[in-house]
């Protein structure tokens, strides 16, 4: 550490230099900005450091960026796993059956009150959503003329900003497919075993603020759509 | 709903053992949690197998998640004892986080390194040849955008050894460059 002297001295200009990549980052808290910024008003020498971090960012992230995105479905092994450790699983309030079928946690999935727009119709509802999640897949993965294989296949990630979405039992395939095709979405993967589509909302590069608007127009139909969460 | 807010309802989620919850907080951050363990063990088929570790640990103890850091922070921590598990196992010796953090990595020295076409290229296998620990911070700062606190609480380290770590790092950053013919002019 660039300390004078004695090893355990810290200057002010050392406590400065500490703080500055969480101040070019914009991750300091209130009081330690202004503490900086008096200190580069005293000592302007120390915005040299600006270039070195700005270099820094820049090699860091490249770095991670050269890591590829995992294969598209890890999740299945995953949820393999975990079914096979359900069973010494705490929960607050554990499950009659220790394997819930498909036909429970669809019903678990109705139940949960977060889901507006889903709605609780029992087995029946549940055979249905699976029935017809299956066309829904085929019919519109075909129409956006990239056909995705079911899950199980391993796939490269899809490219572009993905969310995964449930559709209400009750939508129409062809509303479904229409309310994609107005906002230029696709579906690229799913149905999963629970129902939920990997639909493809956008290109890689969307701000946040785009990214949330898409969401939220997913969600604003709850005719259709019963669940919407970005993915990345 | 913004993301933070989405992952906490997420989390929420999957401490009532709700699976498709577990599946898209899985889906949202598997890829920062590979990569984030996978630039410190740097082993993809490790990085994969230690990926569905923490989102198994995520599952298991989804009920112990008090908010008091972001969910994202919450799960680096978690990937971050898994790597440094993995370390421990990987090198069969007692472990010292201190000293076994601090092995620098021997995949590329100065003279190759001051060989390379350009000071980006440079500067990022000096980011490589970092000791772990020192590695994993930057990573944590720039490419995860963590706090000071954040930080504090992914490495389980007081906030002022935090941001000595962080000096410590850079600094031994710009040695290498220098050693590698590339003078930061600092410190």
């Amino acid at each position: 550490m660039a300390m004078s002297g004695d090893r355990n001295v810290t200057t002010e200009r050392d406590e400065i230099e500490m703080l500055l990549p969480w101040y070019v980052m914009g991750r300091l808290d209130a009081a330690d900005v202004a503490r900086v910024e008096a200190a580069l008003a005293r000592d302007p020498s120390l915005e040299r450091q600006f270039r070195l971090i700005r270099e820094e960012f820049d090699e860091s992230v490249a770095g991670n960026a050269a890591i590829a995105d995992r294969p598209a479905n890890t999740a299945d092994r995953l949820m393999a796993d975990v079914a096979r450790r359900r069973q010494p699983v705490r929960r607050m309030a554990p499950r009659a059956a220790p394997q819930p079928s498909l036909w429970e946690r669809l019903g678990d999935l109705f139940a949960l009150p977060q889901m507006g727009g889903m709605r609780l119709a029992g087995a029946a509802a549940a055979l249905l959503i699976v029935v017809q999640a299956g066309v829904i897949g085929t019919m519109a993965v075909r129409q956006s003329g990239t056909f995705a294989p079911a899950s199980g296949v391993t796939e490269p990630a899809p490219r572009g900003t993905v969310a995964l979405v449930g559709f209400v039992d009750t939508a129409a395939t062809a509303a479904v497919i229409e309310l994609l095709a107005a906002h230029e979405m696709t579906i690229v993967d799913g149905p999963d075993a629970n129902g939920l589509f990997t639909v493809r909302i956008g290109p890689d590069h969307m701000d946040a603020a785009e990214r949330n608007a898409k969401i939220e127009t997913l969600k604003r139909r709850a005719d259709v759509v019963a669940v919407a969460v970005l993915l990345r | 709903m913004d993301e933070t807010a989405e992952d906490q309802r997420l989390i929420a989620r999957v401490a009532r053992a709700d699976e498709p919850a577990l599946k898209a907080l899985f889906l949202r951050h598997q890829n920062r949690v590979f990569r984030f363990v996978q630039r410190i063990v740097r082993n993809e088929a490790v990085a994969d197998e230690l990926t569905n570790e923490v989102f198994l640990d995520v599952w298991q103890h989804a009920q112990s998640y008090e908010g008091r850091s972001s969910v994202t922070t919450w799960i680096l921590a978690m990937a971050h004892n898994r790597a440094v598990s993995a370390l421990r196992k990987r090198r069969e010796e007692a472990w010292d986080e201190d000293e076994a953090m601090h092995i620098p990595d021997g995949a590329d020295n100065s003279e190759v390194i001051v060989q390379k076409a350009d000071k980006g290229r440079a500067l990022r296998a000096c980011l490589d040849a970092l000791p772990a620990d020192q590695r994993e911070i930057m990573d944590l700062v720039y490419y995860h955008e963590r706090s000071i606190a954040e930080v504090s609480t992914i490495l389980g380290l007081p906030e002022g050894t935090v941001k000595t770590k962080m000096f410590n790092a850079r600094k031994r950053l710009s040695e290498l460059l220098k050693a590698a013919g590339v003078d930061r002019g600092w410190p």
